[in-house]
């Protein structure tokens, strides 16, 4: 497959976003198959849809209750904390989790 | 048995929460070794939970409308202490830190965890074979999927293990693993049960579902899980359901037979089972009318561009610095986190968040995902039409019954034709519930179908009123 062909682009640009490592022999896999379904969900795309604002998820109103109020009292409450998920985690230093350099060092 | 007999046995005292955790632990000791429903079992937990529960019948206090009753939990349901992986590499050994809402409600009621039930990865799966700890089994053919991704918990009340259990349902994730086992599931209306704990997948769609032997148990557990909850924001405050739904006359009931959820796709020997369970519903009185429903045949392609684009957002934070096993890549921390995640995600998530990236991605982002969102409320819109003119709709919940194992787990788009009748209700937030309406036979094997009835916005109580009046019909 060549590195021009627009499926396997489009593997490889979505892998970068979603920081995934994939390799040129699932790559060259993958794209066959994204293709097909995209190629299945093309009838989506064919829906006329001027004029109606997409659904964030449902039921849309109106409910057939009086929504309460979303919001809550502004209050200091206790929360579950941070020491049981920091327990929890690969690699932690003090009361921070530790992560690799994001940066090379600075030249000396 | 069933668990309000459980209950009040154990309320009576005739039976203790111990010797019943105990024949329970035997059970899935002696069973599941075949079945694979459950990933753990903390027999230890479970044991101390129930003498706990005994102890305190002693004192006279009430053990609950679930005292002693044996629950297997979908894994990634939180239990504090208890791992929730996810059947995911990527949260391999990692614990909960707290107790996810619908999970506590059931263990004030009385319920005994038994342990962790079977699912596909992240909840992505029609078939349970998508999971780092293998597959599960069919109870009544185990060369067969018992469906997914809850396959676990369903798996486990349909072979007795279990009279409960919790699942959630994506986009069919509870009541399809429920019709092909031959139980029960109720997907409530989006915002009816807390999904605080609930580890996300798509979170416009997810619901926590329980999964019951029958309708009766199915609505004491429901009752339980609509209660209020502060502590999620999409939760709506309304009073809970009913303990036992109300019985009702199915005279002069309006009910829709979907014309799309009877079409192209759907098995032949389906179609005639939910065609008979609509001629069943008219002789006990039921006015039923076919509804045609044509925005229905793009729920699929709508369903897989939102959820796997919210699956490419949910699963962003798992990056081996705060969950899971951490990968070394290259030593930077870019290389660290693309190292674990690609070591982590089996390959259907893989595929997912890719799709998802993808439709969500600069420059395209228009053409699918928000496109997806626009097609979405129209298929919302015809079904709340439909409900102008019916009170209930009907239709099956799976297209096929159970299918071999790994006859479609190659094979993405036919795995994920296995939604066809189940997307649309979550894609509209819309309360269904699955009852099973006999079988068909498959190769000398007797196979479970499911009829799945669904009500409009916030009348879970009419579909599980319905439901259980279907079962004293069938």
């Amino acid at each position: 497959m060549r590195s021009d062909d627009p499926a396997l682009k489009r593997v490889l640009d979505a892998a970068a976003l979603a920081h995934l490592e994939v390799s040129e022999a699932e790559a060259a896999a993958l794209a066959p198959e994204l293709d097909a379904i995209l190629e299945a969900f093309q009838g989506l795309r064919g829906v006329a849809v001027a004029g109606v604002e997409p659904l964030l998820h449902g039921p849309s109103p109106p409910y057939p209750y009086a929504p309460a109020d979303a919001t809550r009292e502004d209050e200091p409450r206790a929360s579950d904390g941070s020491a049981s998920l920091l327990a929890r985690a690969p690699e932690v230093q003090e009361d921070c989790y530790r992560l690799p350099r994001a940066f090379p060092p600075p030249d000396e | 048995m069933s668990a309000r007999d459980i209950a009040s046995l154990v309320r009576s005292g005739e039976r203790s929460a111990v010797e019943v955790t105990r024949e329970a632990l035997a059970r899935v000791d002696e069973r599941d070794a075949s079945l694979s429903a459950f990933v753990h079992v903390d027999g230890e937990g479970a044991l101390e939970r129930a003498a706990a529960l005994d102890a305190r019948r002693a004192r006279g206090e009430d053990p609950g409308p679930l005292a002693g009753v044996p629950l297997a939990l979908k894994a990634n349901l939180c239990l504090e202490g208890a791992p929730v992986d996810c059947a995911s590499q990527v949260l391999a050994g990692w614990s909960a830190p707290y107790t996810a809402s619908a999970v506590q409600r059931l263990l004030d009621a009385g319920a005994i965890p038994l342990g962790l039930a079977n699912m596909d990865e992240f909840g992505m799966g029609s078939s349970t074979e998508h999971s780092c700890h293998g597959v599960t089994r069919h109870p009544v053919d185990p060369s067969r999927t018992p469906g997914g991704s809850s396959g676990g918990s369903a798996a486990a009340v349909a072979a007795g293990l279990v009279p409960i259990a919790l699942g959630s349902d994506t986009g069919g994730s509870a009541r399809q693993p429920a019709a092909l086992c031959g139980v029960c599931a109720w997907k409530p209306t989006y915002g009816r049960v807390s999904r605080y704990g609930l580890v996300a997948f798509a979170s416009s769609l997810d619901q926590v579902s329980p999964i019951a032997g029958d309708c009766e148990d199915l609505s004491l557990v429901a009752s339980l899980l609509s209660e209020p909850d502060e502590r999620d924001a999409t939760h709506v405050d309304l009073p809970a359901l009913e303990p036992v739904p109300r019985r009702m006359r199915l005279d002069g009931l309006a009910v829709g037979v979907i014309e799309e959820a009877l079409g192209e796709g759907v098995d032949d020997d389906v179609r005639e089972r939910i065609e008979r369970a609509a001629e069943r519903l008219a002789q006990a009185g039921c006015r039923v009318e076919r509804v045609a429903l044509p925005s229905l045949r793009q729920a699929l392609a709508t369903y897989y561009v939102v959820a796997t684009a919210e699956a490419s957002s949910n699963l962003a934070r798992y990056d081996g610095m705060r969950y899971g096993p951490r990968s070394d890549g290259d030593g930077s921390l870019a290389g660290a986190i693309a190292a674990g995640r690609s070591a982590g995600f089996g390959a259907e998530v893989r595929r997912r968040v890719l799709l998802g990236t993808f439709v969500a991605s600069e420059g395209h982002r228009q053409a699918w995902y928000e496109h997806a969102l626009r097609v979405r409320r129209r298929i919302a819109d015809e079904l709340a039409h439909a409900f102008t003119e019916v009170e209930l709709l009907l239709g099956p919940t799976s297209p096929g019954p159970a299918f071999p194992l790994g006859e479609r787990v190659g094979d993405p788009l036919a795995m994920y034709a296995s939604d066809l009748c189940t997307v649309p209700q979550s894609l509209a937030g819309l309360p269904a519930v699955s009852v099973p309406c006999g079988s068909v036979t498959r190769e000398g094997v007797e196979l479970p179908v499911g009829l799945q009835l669904t009500a409009p916005p916030f009348a879970d109580a009419l579909a599980l009123a319905v439901a259980r009046e279907w079962e004293a019909l069938a």
